[in-house]
């Protein structure tokens, strides 16, 4: 089994919800609470839930572009949440993340060169302009982009290149981890796949680690090799992607798998479709947060949170029911 | 959009035209002032000549081609060296509070917490003086004098463009190449002059442009009630207030004096109108992209 | 089919007068709808199936825009010809039309029950207490608990999910005999989709309309479709039944769009991208649209324009060379090649 490159232990994150006039904190959104998970060095674990689960916040927290409220991350055997400014800055270099929204993502009054440029700039990695020009070039040409390009701006581009500079300025600092978070959702269905394929080119090419965060459960089967299911600010259930697809153990994990619809008209599924909504996470149900949607809850569902752990090779899942 | 093609697009818009060409005619006039109209003592050309003591203003002649105003002050020669002193005030009152409320700004924005809070409420306190009323208590206490006026314009003229600033900083901050770039470790530095100010400049220049023209009528409101430039000084405000005992003419013509109001009404009327010109065309180009 | 169809939308081509130059968005479409059936539009953006959906409602904004040529059939009536205030009368009415963002979609500033009722009483003539009447049953009718109370709510008091179904209730409350959606449950999570489109499926048949599905996701085209025109850049590149396309798409761009995205039951080890980007509607290509992201495309694709023609019965498509499609897919080969950007 590989090394652990990233182990995310015990991490919350709540965000203070304030009120009246003196801006008193009433309430949290316990966006992220009390998680915990691992990633090997060289695998791509999908992290996946539907919205205001908190797989963002996660993402976020871990990078600390977000403080987290407790916890711990460690980061290549060093602990992310005690390094100072200065050890964060460098820490950097080695954990990258690609964004969403490939608009937003890319300042819009820089060239090309000068957004794939600036991480070199801001670790000292070239020497000269000269050099600074080649190293630009060459990341360019591994994400399928010409030298042609260097001196456009980002919105001459359409959204499947934009990503592709997004990803060529997380390439560009040689880094271990890349958190891609929804990089494919924002664009078009065609344009999609070519992306994945890019990422999984560049794993391979470069034997970097993925933490791989997106809602669309069938894009997460594809690049992933183990997967985490969020809701609500909690991993139900973490395992093996082929396990997972095969024999999901959490009820939500399963009307999950069961909504989504197929590109198959002749199949027609026996669906589990949920009641009602995702409750709001300023005030999460008791017990086990599933419990006020779940088609299977029992008696300890209301009052007992269920417990996170392994039932059998690796699966991770926390439901009663599975103590039943 | 780049500069480029803002510039290429405020010279295609017949408004804005309008409005570049007037400033153009004022920035010939005012560097050519010494040819246009020498003055008579080289050491202090913003001394209006005076063509005698005489209380009645004189109607246009050959020799003072706009007339001389009560004191037989040049109105010709005062037009020509205020437009060197509109220019001053406008640039240096306009550049120095825009820079404080872009630093202002962009300081208590992106940093946040107590120190939104401290900066936020002075800006409020500045803010919640009458402006007019500010400047003349200031500017009596400093003492008379252009350099005082501008003083007093800029100490109460940054608040707008630091809560402009403020909230752009506000919105672009969350913006994911913001975040983008603190993930590739860039620091405060590089973030705020490279990724945000150049992202929320340019509702600060349409503000700017418009307030190229209210600062000028502001120093002349002053100069109008007397605590602005001192007597005899090349500014249009002043050469409006030589005009208030003659602005009713005389009986049977109320016109007679017409050029002691009219002249330097026009040239400050004309002055302002061409930077709201070019501000509400810079507004209309850039709007698109603001949405 | 031998059923008169309900709309029968005929050559239409709507433009948009840009700066830039004209926008062909929708560039001679032809499509029917059946009545009691659910007609998908599928394609990407850009590909003008919204465009085609608001030239129905004539709800274009003009200018830039302007329905160049073209007839839409309802009833009887062209409505490319109508009078703005006759297409009032038709527009939730006759037609009503769900959109992607119900929250935009919604009055802030009133309650859900005073929008639908607004409907009902501008509709059906009826006063403002038998319109709430109607409005708290179209509620109970979309699913909603407690409608009674509901009712007083305003939009920001409720999810996503239920202000989807909210505008479904305002949609349906005229029973109308078409209803157009536009990409409905993009904005919600999967979960919320399928509440919604098992309910869009329960309603379709208790009230006997049309739908005309909006989406670019191919597995609700699946979900609902009877159907399913497939558009690009402006055309509609191939029509035909559901069953048909997912089984025999002979389209490559339909191809592509099956293969480029990742299947819960089948395994594989790297995606058929379709290279390249859509084009921009500015500047679409000669001949064929699809040409410049077509593993096929040779000689007359460049130069000609393929016209929709049946490949068999019932299956029209817009393509010259689908029988060598059809070829390469009875060898089991993939179309598009791998051009992994590191070999």
């Amino acid at each position: 089994m590989a090394e652990n490159l990233l182990e995310v232990k015990n991490l919350k994150k709540y965000f203070p919800v304030k009120a009246g006039v003196f801006k008193r904190t009433v309430a949290h959104v316990k966006a992220v609470d009390d998680i915990s998970f691992a990633v090997e060095e060289g695998e791509t674990l999908g992290l996946v839930g539907e919205s205001g689960c908190g797989k963002s916040t996660t993402g976020r927290t871990i990078l600390r572009l977000l403080e987290a409220t407790e916890g711990k991350v460690i980061f290549d055997g060093k602990n992310v949440m005690d390094l100072d400014k200065k050890e964060m800055r460098a820490i950097r270099r080695d954990m990258q993340i690609i964004f969403q929204d490939p608009y937003a993502s890319l300042n819009p009054r820089m060239t090309v060169a000068d957004i794939v440029g600036e991480p070199l700039d801001i670790h000292n990695l070239a020497k000269n302009k000269q050099e600074r020009n080649e190293k630009v070039k060459e990341i360019l040409e591994n994400v399928g982009l010409g030298e042609e390009y260097m001196n456009r701006y980002p919105h001459e581009f359409s959204g499947g290149q934009r990503q592709r500079i997004g990803v060529a300025r997380a390439l560009a600092v040689d880094p271990k981890l890349i958190i891609a978070d929804e990089p494919v959702s924002a664009l078009d269905v065609s344009v999609q796949a070519q992306v994945v394929n890019l990422l999984q080119d560049l794993q391979k090419e470069y034997g970097l680690t993925y933490l791989f965060i997106a809602h669309d459960l069938s894009v997460v089967k594809h690049i992933s090799d183990r997967v985490a299911v969020m809701y609500l600010g909690k991993i139900v259930e973490l395992t093996d992607k082929k396990e997972l697809f095969k024999n999901p153990m959490h009820p939500y994990t399963q009307s999950l798998l069961s909504a989504i619809p197929e590109a198959d008209p002749k199949k027609k599924k026996d669906r589990i479709v949920l009641e009602g909504d995702v409750p709001s996470p300023v005030d999460p149900p008791s017990g086990c947060r599933f419990h006020p949607r779940c088609p299977k809850a029992f008696e300890p569902c209301p009052v007992k949170e269920p417990e996170f752990k392994e039932y059998g090779d690796g699966h991770f899942a926390a439901c009663h029911l599975l103590d039943k | 959009m780049e500069w480029q093609e803002v510039l290429k697009r405020l010279l295609q818009n017949k408004i804005s035209l309008l409005g570049i060409l007037i400033i153009l005619f004022f920035i010939v006039v005012a560097v050519f002032a010494p040819w246009i109209a020498p003055p008579r003592d080289a050491d202090e050309p913003y001394l209006i000549p005076r063509g005698g003591w005489a209380i009645q203003p004189q109607p246009p002649s050959e020799e003072y081609i706009f007339g001389t105003t009560e004191g037989q002050y040049d109105i010709f020669y005062g037009i020509v060296w205020g437009t060197r002193t509109a220019f001053r005030i406008g640039l240096i009152v306009v550049g120095i509070s825009s820079s404080i409320g872009i630093i202002v700004g962009t300081i208590a924005a992106y940093y946040g917490g107590w120190i939104d809070e401290v900066i936020m409420r002075i800006t409020d306190v500045f803010m919640s003086i009458p402006f007019i009323i500010a400047t003349i208590v200031l500017v009596t206490i400093l003492g008379q004098g252009i350099t005082n006026v501008m003083i007093a314009l800029i100490t109460f003229s940054w608040m707008s463009t630091a809560r402009l600033m403020r909230s752009q900083v506000l919105s672009v901050k969350e913006d994911e190449f913001v975040q983008a770039a603190l993930a590739l470790g860039a620091n405060d530095f590089r973030i705020i002059f490279r990724h945000i100010i150049l992202n929320t400049i340019f509702p600060v220049v349409i503000q700017a442009s418009m307030r190229m023209g209210s600062m000028v009528i502001t120093a002349s409101t002053l100069s109008f009630l007397g605590v602005g430039a001192p007597e005899g000084y090349a500014d249009w405000g002043q050469m409006i207030s030589f005009a208030r005992n003659w602005i009713l003419g005389v009986e049977g013509d109320p016109l007679h004096y017409w050029y002691t109001l009219v002249i330097p009404g026009v040239a400050i009327t004309l002055f302002c109108l061409s930077w709201n010109l070019i501000g509400d065309a810079f507004r209309d180009i850039l709007d698109p992209k603001l949405n | 089919m031998s059923k008169e169809a309900l709309v029968e939308v005929k050559n239409l081509k709507t433009y948009f007068y840009t700066e830039e130059g004209v926008v062909k968005a929708v560039d001679g479409v032809d499509y029917e709808i059946y009545p009691g059936e659910t007609l998908g539009i599928v394609g990407e953006s850009g590909c003008g199936k919204s465009v085609t959906s608001l030239s129905i409602m004539r709800l274009v904004e003009s200018p830039p825009g302007r329905i160049e040529a073209g007839e839409i059939n309802f009833q009887g009536k062209d409505l490319t010809k109508l009078s703005e205030k006759e297409m009032r009368k038709i527009r939730g009415n006759d037609i009503s039309m769900i959109f992607q963002e119900p929250m935009t979609s919604l009055n802030p500033v009133y309650t859900v029950g005073d929008q639908i009722m607004e409907a009902i009483m501008l509709h059906k003539g009826v006063d403002r207490k038998e319109a709430r009447r109607q409005a708290v049953d179209m509620l109970q009718k979309v699913g909603i608990p407690l409608p009674e109370q509901r009712v007083d709510e305003y939009p920001h008091q409720l999810s996503g999910g239920m202000r989807q179904r909210v505008m479904i209730a305002m949609a349906l409350s005229c029973d109308p005999q078409l209803l157009i959606a536009d990409e409905p449950t993009t904005a919600l999570d999967v979960t919320i989709q399928a509440q919604i489109l098992e309910l869009m499926n329960s309603l379709k048949e208790s009230y006997g309309m049309s739908i005309m599905m909006i989406t670019h996701d191919l597995g609700v085209i699946a979900e609902v479709s009877d159907r399913v025109a497939v558009m690009y850049a402006g055309k509609v590149v191939e029509y035909t039944d559901v069953d048909t396309l997912f089984e025999d798409p002979k389209h490559p761009y339909t191809w592509g769009l099956m293969n480029s995205i990742p299947k819960l039951d089948k395994d594989v080890d790297r995606l058929e991208a379709i290279p390249g980007s859509v084009p921009s509607p500015l500047n679409f290509p000669e001949g064929c649209k699809f040409n410049t992201r077509c593993p096929l495309a040779e000689g007359k694709c460049f130069d000609v324009e393929p016209p929709l023609e049946n490949a068999t019965e019932g299956h029209k498509v817009r393509c010259w060379r689908y029988k060598d499609l059809e070829k390469i897919k009875e060898r089991g080969e993939r179309i598009y090649e791998d051009r992994g950007v590191l070999d």
